[in-house]
């Protein structure tokens, strides 16, 4: 049993100083930390990891982390960050329960002084980290803290070992890698078997087992040893020469086999996954055709459009041209003089049509005005002076007619108010065309980005990889063969020289005390065995339905009294129907956790969805500690992100229920449903609220922390729980809301 | 060619406008801004586009046109009636205006040197107006756009009188 009691980080990142004292009723076993996104909360969780597990607890590459504050200078003098833990313990192992009241209070404290160092590159760490000491007290009968004498690192690996990290300090996110591995990858499918088995052989304690038969079969084989010896005959010596010989080579095979097949079963994954990759890839050259074609339609469509844009403008600039336009802007000058002409005309002074007819009637030798003229007679003079006269201004009458005709033309143009609307209308087209064009543009980018990221290269590259794994798993199959064939009479040989040799013991006095201990090893060793595996596949099967339950009450509502109806009619279910844990194939020893959909498929990871994924490993960890009656906290980040409504409340409930000390770190998102908040008045012994101070609105920086209490860029604790503010955590909106209430 | 444009025609007068301007205007003239560039840039096909658009502006602005032949006022020929098909509207055009301008009892009325004098007078006078449009620096739109504004404005104006 493990139950933190106080953690106390200094100068840890964000963190000047914050103390956090978990709840250790076991009536109220929940510990909440409310936190808005970028407050801490994965900060608190990695100080906690360090503080555990020193410089091996921080992520990435660990020289480069900096875990001192952020307003510490390299200029500035050395800090000392420290994270002390508080925790008790009643002496339990993890195989062997102590079953007493009794518990003995430990303080581990861990301390490193980070100093400034000069770094040539911008991407080179300016500081390193010196002094690390870590110290481990104990609590004695008058309260006081004395030095402990055990080994630190060996105590924190026996309460919380380094491999079960992930299950109990649990970033969610990189938890649910371990129920499969996630999309991108970060995990083989071999680290998360491993991880995976290691869970399950450290916590059921089904390893002990293990150990134990493999330890009498080691003793079976001395006292077989043992016997030959005391006969002291040296062919038999011989015999159990080779027989050991053979044992030998049998371990080494099957070791060889049992790594061989691991690793093929990573090749057939990766093998899977590149020729999934292909089919994807493959399906986008049918795409990329579909591609071309659309931008040859849309290069078409755009040459047709260019032309009618290039029309368009042309008869839109030929209005520059137009007489209505220009008559328009003439207005005046052609209405002055059409006032001047018009009178003129109507007279009929211009043109002087009538001049052809006094010629003709002159050269007949009538007046105009009927009189025979002759000859000589002075009125035909007269008149012949006059002709004249007027012959003379003949030519500016007819220039000044034709001025009249044009005006009058002009005049018309000068009223018509069709330009405008012939400008409105060309500019409309023009404006239809444009829009063509823009929308053509930006489809045509949209192709180009498209056949961008298509990358032919890319699929003869998984071509040549999935060629390349296609061999190594073939080399690996001829080797198997190989090793499996070499393998396959060993036993009857191993078996045929073990008859011999027994035989001979059997007749020889001086072996018989050891061939007595040996049967008796033997038998022992079968019998172990048996137990092991009974209890191994017993055990299994009881987490996996453990699991498979935990996963149906919190992602499908199912409580205990429901599940076998749900069973009955999970086919309903859209998604995951069954979840539980398996042995990987041919190897016994190793597990995996699967996930089936409802036609007993197996689910592949990257199928299920974040929200199942993170469920799914929540109820690995949570069966896993009660089918081994584990009390160790679970610290868990992130932990209901992208879960909603049925899923965060069941998730919440569950693990307050089902774990001994649950530490969850939550956003005010998560705390926003009131049957959550109600879940935490009724589990939770300790909330506490982390804000960051740098998103006070005060700050300048546009964050909705409505005081700015510390003017430095550190995340401060207040023992707010849900729905509740105080000076240091309040943000915009919380006072006045109804159901927000100000802690005093 | 109608009556005008054969009177205007019938000896090679010189059609000028400023030649301090040339540059500027050439500017706005696709025939001399090559292929590529469109109405948009150079709203005006030839130059004589541009020179009719000069005089109407003048018109409509009702600025008196600029005296004397275009050396007094430096104007630059840059092509003569002969050299170019004189469109008939145009030449009715400029008869009237001459006419209009000049009086009925002016000896010069019929006399195509005297009317294209004046027009030329008149291109001379409208010339910076349109130019100071075209140059107007707003970017957004663009100087076919600015002419037809322009054109429209004055039309408006004249409507409103």
């Amino acid at each position: 049993m493990l139950r933190l009691r106080r953690i106390e980080i200094e100068n840890f990142a964000s963190f000047d100083e914050i103390v956090i004292e978990p709840s250790t009723d076991p009536e109220l076993p929940l510990t909440v930390l409310r936190a808005e996104n970028g407050s801490g909360k994965t900060t608190f969780l990695r100080a906690l990891r360090w503080g555990m597990y020193g410089e091996q607890g921080l992520p990435g590459e660990q020289s480069r982390f900096s875990l001192h504050p952020a307003h510490w200078q390299p200029d500035d003098s050395g800090i000392r960050t420290q994270v002390r833990i508080e925790f008790e313990t009643d002496g339990s192992t993890r195989h062997e329960t102590q079953g007493t009241d009794d518990t003995t209070a430990y303080q581990l404290m861990r301390s490193v002084t980070t100093i400034g160092k000069p770094a040539a590159r911008s991407d080179e760490p300016d500081f390193r980290r010196i002094n690390e000491q870590t110290r481990l007290m104990v609590r004695v009968g008058d309260g006081a803290w004395e030095p402990h004498d055990a080994n630190v690192d060996a105590v924190v690996e026996e309460l919380l070992p380094w491999g079960l990290r992930d299950f109990f300090v649990m970033d969610a996110d990189e938890a649910a890698d371990f129920v499969g591995g996630s999309e991108n990858k970060a995990m083989s499918r071999k680290e998360v078997v491993d991880k995976t088995t290691a869970a399950v052989h450290n916590l059921l304690g089904i390893d002990v087992f293990m150990e134990a038969y493999k330890r009498v079969e080691k003793l079976a084989r001395e006292f077989e040893k043992q016997a030959t010896r005391a006969i002291g005959d040296s062919d038999l010596n011989a015999v159990q020469a080779e027989l050991d010989q053979l044992r030998e080579e049998q371990a080494e095979l099957a070791e060889k086999i049992s790594g061989q097949q691991e690793q093929k079963n990573d090749l057939d994954d990766r093998l899977r996954k590149r020729k999934d990759d292909l089919e994807t890839e493959l399906k986008s050259v049918g795409a990329a055709e579909e591609l071309r074609t659309r931008l040859r339609d849309n290069r078409r469509r755009t040459e047709r459009a260019l032309n009618q844009r290039k029309n368009a403008l042309a008869v839109l600039a030929g209005e520059i041209e137009s007489i209505d336009l220009m008559a328009a802007l003439a207005r005046d000058e052609i209405t002055s003089a059409f006032a001047v002409l018009k009178p003129l005309y109507e007279r009929g002074h211009i043109p002087l049509k009538h001049l052809n007819y006094v010629r003709d009637l002159l050269e007949s030798g009538t007046c105009v005005c009927g009189q025979i003229l002759s000859g000589e007679g002075s009125h035909r003079a007269r008149v012949e002076a006059l002709l004249k006269e007027s012959t003379e201004q003949e030519k500016r009458a007819d220039y000044l007619g034709n001025l009249h005709d044009a005006a009058k033309s002009l005049a018309a143009h000068a009223e018509a108010t069709s330009w405008d609307d012939r400008c409105a209308q060309h500019a409309g087209d023009f404006a239809d065309v444009e829009k063509e064009l823009s929308d053509l543009k930006l489809e045509k980018r949209g192709i180009d980005l498209k056949l961008e990221s298509l990358d032919e290269e890319k699929i003869q590259v998984i071509r040549d990889e999935i060629g390349a794994l296609e061999e190594q798993i073939l080399n690996l199959d001829r080797n198997l063969v190989t090793h499996q064939a070499t393998l396959e009479p060993l036993p009857g040989k191993i078996d045929s020289l073990q008859k011999q040799i027994h035989s001979r013991q059997r007749n020889e006095r001086a072996a018989a005390d050891k061939r007595a201990a040996e049967t008796m090893a033997e038998l022992v060793f079968k019998v172990l065995k048996n137990a092991y595996a009974t209890i191994r596949d017993e055990q299994v099967l009881e987490l996996s339905q453990r699991m498979n339950r935990l996963f149906s009450q919190m992602a499908a509502n199912v409580s205990d009294d429901d599940f076998e109806e749900f069973q009955r009619n999970k086919a309903t279910l859209k998604m995951i129907a069954e979840v539980g844990l398996r042995h990987t194939g041919q190897d016994k020893e190793k597990y995996e956790i699967y996930a089936f959909n409802r036609r007993g498929r197996t689910m592949p990871p990257t199928e299920i969805n974040g929200a199942s994924r993170r469920v799914l490993a929540l109820s690995f960890v949570l069966a896993l500690c009660i089918e081994s009656r584990t009390q160790a906290p679970l610290i868990a980040d992130s932990l209901l992100n992208f879960m909603s409504g049925a899923v965060r409340r069941n998730t919440l409930k569950a693990t307050a229920q089902n774990s001994s000390q649950p530490i969850l770190l939550l956003t005010g998102a998560d705390l926003e449903a009131r049957s959550e908040v109600e879940t935490v008045a009724q589990y939770a012994g300790a909330t506490y609220t982390l804000t960051g101070q740098w998103d006070a609105i005060d700050a300048g920086h546009g964050g909705d922390v409505v005081h700015w209490t510390e003017q430095r860029p550190v995340s401060l604790v207040c023992g707010c729980g849900p729905r509740q503010y105080c000076k240091v955590c309040e943000r915009v909106g919380q006072a006045g809301s109804p159901g927000w209430n100000k802690r005093g | 060619m109608n009556y005008f444009a054969t009177l205007l025609s019938s000896a090679a007068h010189s059609l000028c406008l400023p030649g301090e301007s040339a540059g500027e205007i050439e500017r706005y003239v696709r025939q001399h801004q090559g292929g590529s560039v469109t109405p948009e840039r150079a709203p005006f096909r030839r130059k004589l586009d541009f020179w009719a658009f000069a005089i109407v502006t003048a018109t409509a602005k009702g600025l008196p046109p600029l005296d004397g032949p275009p050396s007094k006022w430096g104007g630059r020929k840059f092509v003569d009636t002969r050299e170019v098909q004189m469109p008939n509207d145009l030449c009715e055009m400029l008869a009237v205006v001459a006419f209009a301008t000049l009086g009925v009892d002016h000896e010069g009325i019929d006399d195509p040197k005297r009317i294209v004098e004046l027009a030329n007078g008149l291109a001379g006078a409208g010339t910076p107006d349109v130019l100071k449009r075209l140059n107007d620096p707003d970017l957004r739109i663009t100087a076919l756009a600015k002419t037809l504004e322009f054109a429209a404005e004055m039309r408006k104006a004249l409507g409103s009188k």
